[in-house]
């Protein structure tokens, strides 16, 4: 007992404050006790103390990204308190099946928002064995992607390219290793990883389909800490650790490298082919002081592949040909808090991405060089306000693109000369406000409002075509020449989002919201899936940007009892207009006017999801059936321009039935073991219309796009995970983890494809069709996988 | 570029490709026309087809009455006549040979009416070939099927890429070699020039040439290549062939044959390899019709008639290199199939006789006669 300068007794008071989902302790939360001047800031270990009469008293706690708390107390001796704050509505999550949020989930405006974390993403079982988000947000409802190996996702029917993929705030623009095997995201640096799909906070713009916006973990170690892996392609390490004494400077350092070149060295077939990734994070965090936290935060990405390909290629004439590509992302981050109410954050981004294809010559040792680039340049600040029972934030966002079609380098070439695409520039000016207004224990609503202009900038030339006519090279009849920083077009408009969750009884609710979002941005290939060195284009004055309006609507509800059960329904209907289509036989390699490849057309993508979850118990589970289409609308006065006789056509991504469910166990000892099936329709390929010959070629004749359907797709997991194994409590903590993907070695089929008959060869199956047909499948076999992992602190 | 799809295949070790019932959507009423205007006599024709689906099948059938003509920009129409082996094929007189620099198109008129045109090109000065190289490699591919290499000779062109112009360039080439086998029966008898059934012969029985002869293969893998990236640069070791190795003497006679194509022919040939070769792997070419150059005229119809295909005007160079095998240094791919004789009846007794020799007759596959260049 202590007594103060006036005498009055005083009791210790602790508080420790941490996240109600993850239960991280948080640093830098705000604390005060309500009525009094007492207040302070929890250290990075989240904890805060002082001392006070006794008495009744409110203790509330605020810290930027997560609702504030109140705690109500009568303070008669020591105590110790914990709040557990949850994250704020618009910045992260609604569904974890590790938590017990299930109000939350209920009470929250948003639709369409998934999160998961790290530990959710580990317990699913992965092709050889490696740590994989866009696996694991591929469980969720209206995730799919191009087979097992894409370069990205498709959300609810999207294209790749129609979702902005972030990391740390800074773009992605190519997500995986391996051509699409598994994503890039440095395994022991991701924290969690949101997925917005329906109401899209106001703050993210510029693709119509989804945000997928990926975390790394804030350092916050008390300790050196130190973990990593060794697996079956990859192996990583990480490090984390305080820099000063005052454990006020942190540092994250985490990476992962693929060396697979040993391997291939074993197959007499693959001696010349070379495989090597790699990726690596790192992060730095300053608590400068009560009210200032700087964040800077890197990210580096690089593969390099060398198949052993005889090349003859516009000219270049090539022993074999090299993929080389690279991601030099950074984001520094000034969060600034102003009082109780009040954080200010400013964020500097810069993203770049370099593909390059190498072709070294033939008889020569000269490389000739082709290299693109795209580079993102961003500013925002976004002010977050909290009063009564509105969260307020205002922001602004400035984007500066500056893209590099294409170059090549000859090097000492006599067969090709430097050649040097148009560079395109772009700049995007944003303004947005959100507002989650809670209206009492009836409603919540979810307001944003988002202004975005977009203006294409000099230097360049905008071609001019003969009025009325298809867009070809024969139709060119003019041009004119920009200067840098000339405005060659601009697009602009508004973009309202709304959310409306409205309390029907104490275990349902009704939800709802609305979208509308647009593209400026595009990547454009013309195959299954973009490679990394597929090219991105800015709108411009014949490439309208991309709009799409999502409307979409749903019931949630907790079941009675304690099993944590918890059932949804949800509906959406997008309607895109200015889609992305490709001429027949476009070609975009070093093509200054892509203009002429280019289509645009309508899309629609509709969809029911129901989705089943238990969360509570040794034994967790989810499943999600989701029923969705998209279909295009392409229409022009040509054959190549008019796609499908200008009538409505399946998407790329679509498929119609889709399944996921999973079942884990945990016996919160030393095991954990989980299960995962997926099942659904395959996407739509196209079917030849006839066969011709010419010359030496037997030729599938094509008509149409997407006119069939591949085989369903369906797939089991299983994982295993021994942790703990001392059942004690030691510095070096190792687990293992033992994997199998598709269980039953289903041959999923990848791509059906017609190729002239070789041989005399399954002739019981191809019978008299001049055509052979193919099913191509990878992973065609259960892949056991072992990996082992560890954590030293 | 798209075949780093399979740079995954194999790379995986985990991939399984299953044959699968090919199906077709088969689509009737187009006319497929496909052919090329030529510099040089005798090689100028085209094919006119038009598709139906019958009975199950998708056919591209011949079309009676038709009238087709190569018109010159300055209206010059010559008739081109149907070829008397070969219905669905139009030939010009033996005596045509398209003139450099002149533009040209093809007019087909059907019998009810139908008039289509392919778009006018212009004849391209030809661009000699300066040399053909041929290398030969013991391991110079590797063949799945076999499981192994194959030892083959790579043939390649250098030649110099004319200044100021945009160039579009095809490759083809034929090669000459002694044949022994000049007629082939499947379960039959080859007696007075025809194959006559016979039960004894359960497979195929093959030949021998009565005289030397010369058996003439052509390749047609619509190799193309242009200097949109290197206008009047040298273009070198440019590969025209990969022939196996599978003799272990005999001569080889090659012609690279170099044509000077438009770009949109070239782009047209990149469409047509793209769908032969590139649907497969993982990251397959989107599906493209075969949208060429050629359209109906003065069509009355809310659906117009669709044409495919394409009509060029080409100009062509070739260049000839000879070698007998006997001077390289390596082996033949092992187990090759040999010609399986008729096996003659003890005194070789009438009706059926001894197995005949062939006369080697001059065909589009063989000639009696050496060709130029024969012999080094």
């Amino acid at each position: 007992m202590v007594a103060t300068l006036s005498g009055q007794q005083t009791y210790l008071l602790k508080v420790s404050v941490d996240d109600a989902e993850s239960g991280a302790r948080l640093g830098f939360a705000n604390l005060q006790i309500a009525g009094t001047t007492t207040g302070g800031t929890t250290d990075d270990s989240g904890r805060w103390e002082t001392r006070l009469a006794p008495g009744q008293y409110q203790v509330v706690a605020s810290l930027i990204g997560y609702a504030s708390d109140t705690l109500a107390f009568e303070l008669t001796a020591p105590k110790e308190l914990s709040l557990h704050l949850r994250p704020a509505a618009q910045t992260l999550n609604t569904v974890t099946v590790t938590t017990d949020d299930a109000q939350l989930r209920m009470t929250r405006a948003l639709m369409g928002v998934e999160q998961l974390n790290i530990e959710e993403i580990k317990l699913l079982p992965l092709a050889l064995g490696e740590f994989d988000v866009f696996k694991g947000l591929q469980l969720t409802s209206g995730v799919s992607s191009a087979g097992e190996a894409s370069n990205g996702l498709s959300v609810r029917g999207g294209t790749l390219d129609q979702n902005l993929l972030l990391l740390d705030d800074a773009p992605i623009f190519t997500p995986t290793h391996l051509f699409g095997i598994f994503s890039v995201f440095t395994p022991d640096a991701v924290e969690n990883i949101n997925l917005y799909r329906g109401n899209i906070p106001a703050r993210y713009g510029g693709r119509i389909s989804s945000v997928v916006d990926v975390r790394n973990r804030n350092p916050n170690a008390e300790k050196f800490k130190l973990r990593g892996g060794i697996g079956l392609v990859s192996s990583r390490l990480a490090v984390e650790t305080p820099l000063t004494r005052d454990k006020k400077l942190q540092v994250l350092a985490a990476g992962r490298v693929g060396v697979n070149d040993f391997v291939l060295r074993f197959s007499e077939e693959l001696e010349n082919t070379r495989s090597r990734f790699s990726d690596a994070t790192l992060k730095l965090r300053w608590l400068a002081n009560d009210n200032n936290i700087f964040t800077l935060s890197g990210f580096f990405s690089q593969d390099f592949y060398q198949l052993d390909l005889l090349t003859a290629f516009r000219g270049i004439i090539a022993e074999n040909n090299q993929y080389a590509y690279q991601t030099l992302n950074g984001t520094a981050e000034w969060l600034r808090v102003l009082g109780e109410r009040a954080n200010l954050v400013t964020k500097v981004i810069r993203a770049d991405h370099v593909p390059k294809l190498l072709f070294p010559e033939l008889e020569s040792d000269n490389v000739i060089e082709f290299q693109s680039g795209i580079r993102q340049t961003e500013l925002r600040s976004t002010l977050d306000y909290r009063v009564g029972q509105h969260q307020l934030s205002f922001g602004g966002q400035l984007i500066r693109y500056d893209l590099k079609p294409g170059q090549l380098n000859p090097g000492t070439s006599n067969a090709v000369g430097f050649q040097q695409l148009d560079t395109e520039q772009g700049l995007e000016v944003s303004f947005y406000v959100e507002d989650e207004w809670n209206i009492g224990d009836v409603a919540t609503l979810s307001a944003g409002l988002r202004y975005t202009q977009f203006r294409q900038l000099g230097p360049g030339t905008v071609r001019t075509y003969a009025p009325g006519e298809e867009i070809r090279e024969e139709q060119l009849i003019g041009s004119e020449e920009f200067g840098a920083g000339e405005s060659l077009q601009t697009y602009s408009g508004f973009e309202p989002r709304l959310g409306l969750s409205v309390k029907l009884t104490d275990r349902l609710r009704f939800k709802a919201a609305y979208a509308l979002t647009r593209q400026y941005l595009q990547n454009i290939y013309n195959s299954t899936t973009p490679l990394p060195t597929s090219r991105w284009k800015l709108s411009d004055k014949f490439l309208q940007p991309q709009r799409a309006g999502l409307i979409s609507g749903g019931l949630y509800a907790v079941l009675p009892g304690n099993g944590g059960y918890e059932i949804s329904l949800e509906g959406y209907y997008r309607d895109i207009q200015n889609l992305l289509e490709y001429k027949p036989g476009a070609d975009f390699f070093l093509d200054q006017s892509v203009e002429t490849e280019l289509l645009q057309g309508q899309g629609r993508a509709y969809g029911v999801e129901l989705g089943l979850q238990k969360t509570k118990g040794q034994w967790t589970a989810r499943a999600n059936y989701t029923y969705a289409r998209v279909q295009n609308l392409v229409q022009g006065n040509s054959f190549s321009t008019n796609i499908n006789r200008g009538e409505w056509y399946n998407g790329y991504f679509d498929q119609p039935h889709t399944f996921n469910g999973s079942l884990n166990f945990d016996d919160g000892k030393n095991n954990r073991v989980g299960f995962t099936l997926v099942a659904q329709s395959n996407r739509p390929f196209t079917q030849p219309n006839g066969v011709v010959e010419i010359g030496d070629l037997v030729v599938p004749l094509f008509l149409e796009r997407n006119n069939a359907r591949m085989p369903a797709y369906h797939r089991l997991d299983f994982s295993w995970t021994v942790y703990n194994m001392s059942m004690r409590k030691k510095r070096w903590k190792g687990e293992w983890t033992l994997t199998a993907y598709n269980l039953y070695g289903r041959r999923n089929a990848i791509n059906v494809y017609y190729q002239p008959r070789l041989g005399n060869g399954d002739e019981e199956v191809f019978l008299d069709s001049p055509l052979a047909s193919y099913k191509l499948a990878i992973f065609g076999t259960p892949i056991i996988s072992l990996s082992y992992s560890f954590t030293f602190e | 570029m798209r075949k780093f799809g399979w740079f995954l295949v194999f790379l995986l070790l985990q991939t399984c490709t299953d044959p699968v019932v090919p199906v077709f959507q088969p689509e009737s009423g187009f006319y497929l026309v496909e052919g090329a205007i030529v510099n040089q006599r005798g090689l100028s024709q085209v094919r006119v087809t038009r598709s139906e689906f019958r009975d199950g099948r998708f056919l591209l059938l011949t079309q009676e009455g038709l009238s087709v003509a190569s018109v010159n920009e300055e209206g010059q129409e010559v008739q081109w006549l149907r070829d008397s082996l070969d219905p669905q094929l139009y030939l010009p007189p033996l005596s045509f040979a398209a003139e450099e620099g002149k533009r040209y198109f093809l007019r087909i008129t059907t019998a009810d009416g139908l008039m289509m045109e392919s778009e006018p090109e212009e004849i391209l000065t030809p661009v000699s070939i300066d040399e053909v190289d041929m290398v030969f490699e013991q391991r110079s591919y590797f063949r799945s099927a076999l499981s192994r290499w194959v030892p083959a000779f790579q043939f390649s062109i250098d030649f110099t890429d004319p200044a100021g112009q945009e160039n579009y360039y095809q490759v083809k080439y034929r090669y000459w070699e002694e044949t022994r086998v000049c007629a082939s029966c499947e379960r039959g008898l080859w007696r007075d020039g025809v194959c006559i059934p016979d039960d004894r012969n359960m497979a195929t029985w093959d030949y021998e040439c009565a005289a030397t002869c010369y058996g003439i293969r052509f390749g047609d893998e619509n190799a193309i290549i242009s200097d949109q990236f290197g206008d009047g640069g040298t273009i070198a070791n440019l590969p025209v062939a990969r022939l196996d190795h599978v003799r272990e003497t005999g001569g080889l006679l090659f012609e690279a044959q170099l044509f000077n194509i438009s770009r949109s022919a070239h782009d047209f040939i990149r469409v047509l390899r793209e769908l032969s070769e590139d649907g497969g792997g993982l990251n397959a070419t989107i599906p493209t019709a075969l949208n060429g150059n050629l359209a109906t005229v003065g069509e009355n119809s809310e659906v117009p008639t669709l044409v495919l295909g394409y009509v060029s005007a080409i100009s062509v160079a070739t260049k000839r290199l000879y070698f007998d095998r006997r001077d390289i240094e390596g082996s033949p791919l092992p187990n090759q199939a040999t010609p399986v004789e008729e096996p003659p009846l003890v005194d070789c007794p009438p009706p059926i006789g001894c197995p005949p020799r062939a006369p080697c007759t001059e065909s589009r596959d063989r000639t009696p006669n050496p060709p130029a260049g024969w012999g080094g």
